[in-house]
């Protein structure tokens, strides 16, 4: 015990040395979450589409978001996906629509505009406000989990670890320790800012701080074990923090922590599905549409398992790599 | 000049023999834009391919990640100890942080050319054919102004680490916000007019101009904020630059 109080005090200590690294997570997080109040406030809007018409030409827009305008727009601003198509309207009000999305997408157009309302089915059902805003916070986490595990990293690096390892302090808890320590600077930190953010009445937050709490708690879990395993995986910390923040932010867009790959293809589908952000995802959206427990629960599981599986290599590989039997 | 030449040589060494940044350089790039561009082909018709947008958008994001290998090459363990002795030799600290700004510049650019050629076999990315010099010199003076900004950073937090991961997130942040990962401009307006704030933003926009308007509107504009961004970074590195005392 006296071995985990030393390590975070010392752990404590060190972080304070280096505040830039706790000052910007902090400012990044609040932005993300922020950021994610913003930007679901249109999930469930078929497309953006520009008219070019000579008159005035009503269309149906339940589904559409139109914009008028005298000359179509520059192909760059199709490619950017300002306009997912542009309809152009001769005087006889014979229409061309030139678009760079599927034939389905077009399809449903048509449909639309031919006044054939209720035919789109396109958007995956929006995702709730409260799954945005942990997916957002989810890269943050992550990438923060594998920063703070610098001072394990570094004691690895300067060979410190040899030291520890020699002296009679039981081993998994100064693992033990470095992994509290992340836990709490990440944990705490998010949690004071959601509780600010629920409090305010005029926020919605899609569920409520007893719902956010142990979300967030389950993926600080989540980080802290991956920035272990990173750690521990990587000789200095320099290695750790480049391949932890490279694979972090390639399995989170993939999971669809910021924008959902539901119509992508089925074949990567498999592995996405074994990311343990998806799961996250899933867990949280199925949670806020009030689904009962047997819907999420194998999700829950897997994102345990996956905690467990990344602290035992971890644990696994530095006993191997300093402790001698 | 020969001085200069034998560090910028050994710096260059340093990077093109890490397999670790040699797989960075150009795996990463050609496996995110395959993912990414395979994700979202889905909902591409045939025009215009989810590669095209990947290609560009990631190629941005990879020249963001420029600084990283920047301020590992001129602060990792192993390069501090050569760096201290050159400061206690009679050449001009000008040439220690520049060499390693030149080298990862160089290394960088190497390798994003050779990804980007593969992407252009491999899945058929559209760099803008004629126009690709644009495309080609926009990313060059961009890579020179983010490997400047990763040494200044580090000159002026005096710590690699330090300078790594506050560079990394506020990375993912720009990508985020300037649709390098996936367009955010159909999400409303002020989503897009949050996204003008991200840098990323401003050249996947004169990149996107270029290729398919043949619209240089932005060109112009873009390389001379990197030129004077640029200036502005060598001038903080040679401000916060103090010899000994950055180690």
């Amino acid at each position: 015990m006296n071995v985990f109080v030393a390590v975070l005090k010392n752990n404590f200590l060190r972080l304070m040395e280096q505040k830039q690294r706790f000052l910007l997570f902090l400012a990044l997080a609040a932005a993300a979450i922020a950021g994610a109040i913003f930007f679901n406030a249109k999930a469930d809007i078929a497309g953006n589409i520009a008219v070019v018409s000579g008159n005035v030409v009503s269309l149906p827009s339940a589904y559409l978001n139109i914009t008028e305008m005298e000359q179509p727009p520059p192909m760059s601003e199709l490619i950017a996906g300002r306009y997912d198509a542009v309809v152009v309207f001769d005087s006889q009000g014979v229409y061309e629509i030139q678009t760079i999305k599927n034939d389905e997408f077009k399809q449903t157009l048509v449909s639309l505009i031919s006044g054939q309302p209720g035919t789109y089915a396109g958007a995956p059902g929006p995702r709730g406000k409260g799954t945005n805003i942990v997916g957002f916070i989810l890269v943050f986490v992550m990438m923060q989990g594998v920063n703070l595990m610098f001072m394990f990293s570094e004691d690895k690096e300067k060979k410190q670890i040899m030291r520890i390892a020699a002296s009679p302090v039981p081993f998994a808890w100064y693992l033990c320790a470095h992994s509290f320590f992340t836990f709490s600077f990440l944990f705490f930190p998010i949690a004071l800012m959601l509780s600010v953010f629920c409090a305010v009445p005029s926020i919605d937050m899609g569920f409520g701080l007893a719902l956010h709490m142990p979300l967030v708690a389950l993926l600080c879990a989540l980080a802290t074990s991956f920035g272990l395993f990173v750690a521990a995986l990587s000789k200095t910390s320099d290695t750790s923090n480049m391949a932890g923040s490279a694979s972090v932010a390639l399995t989170s867009v993939l999971a669809g922590s910021f924008y959902s790959f539901d119509k992508g293809n089925k074949i990567l589908g498999a592995i996405i599905k074994a990311l343990p952000q998806k799961a996250y995802l899933s867990m949280s959206d199925s949670l806020e549409r009030g689904l009962d427990i047997s819907s999420w629960s194998i999700d829950g599981l897997h994102i345990i398992a996956v905690i467990m599986a990344f602290v035992l290599a971890a644990v696994y590989k530095t006993r191997k790599d300093y402790v001698k039997n | 000049m020969y001085k200069f030449k034998q560090i910028f040589i050994l710096d260059i060494i340093n990077l093109a023999t890490n397999p670790m940044w040699l797989f960075t350089a150009i795996g990463f790039p050609v496996a995110l834009v395959l993912v990414l561009g395979f994700l979202t082909s889905g909902s591409y018709g045939n025009i215009v391919s989810a590669y095209d947008y990947a290609g560009v958008a990631i190629m941005i994001f990879c020249v963001f990640n420029v600084a990283t290998f920047s301020s590992n090459s001129f602060m990792e363990e192993r390069i501090k100890k050569p760096n201290m002795r050159l400061v206690h030799s009679p050449i001009r600290h000008f040439y220690i942080y520049f060499s390693k700004i030149l080298a990862s510049f160089v290394f960088c650019i190497v390798a994003y050319i050779a990804a980007a050629i593969f992407l252009v076999f491999i899945a058929g990315v559209n760099y803008g054919g004629v126009d690709a010099w644009a495309i080609i010199l926009i990313m060059l003076l961009g890579n020179f102004f983010f490997s400047a900004l990763g040494v200044a950073v580090c000159c002026i937090l005096r710590s690699e680490g330090a300078a790594n991961s506050i560079l990394s997130l506020l990375f993912a942040l720009f990508a985020i916000l300037g649709g390098l990962f996936f367009p955010v401009e159909g999400l409303g307006k002020a989503v897009v007019a949050i996204s003008w704030i991200s840098p990323g933003k401003w050249i996947l926009a004169a990149c996107l101009r270029i290729i398919y308007d043949s619209d240089f509107s932005m060109f112009l504009p873009v390389c001379s904020l990197f030129i004077i961004l640029s200036a502005a970074a060598l001038a903080l590195c040679g401000r916060f630059f103090k010899g000994e005392d950055y180690l």
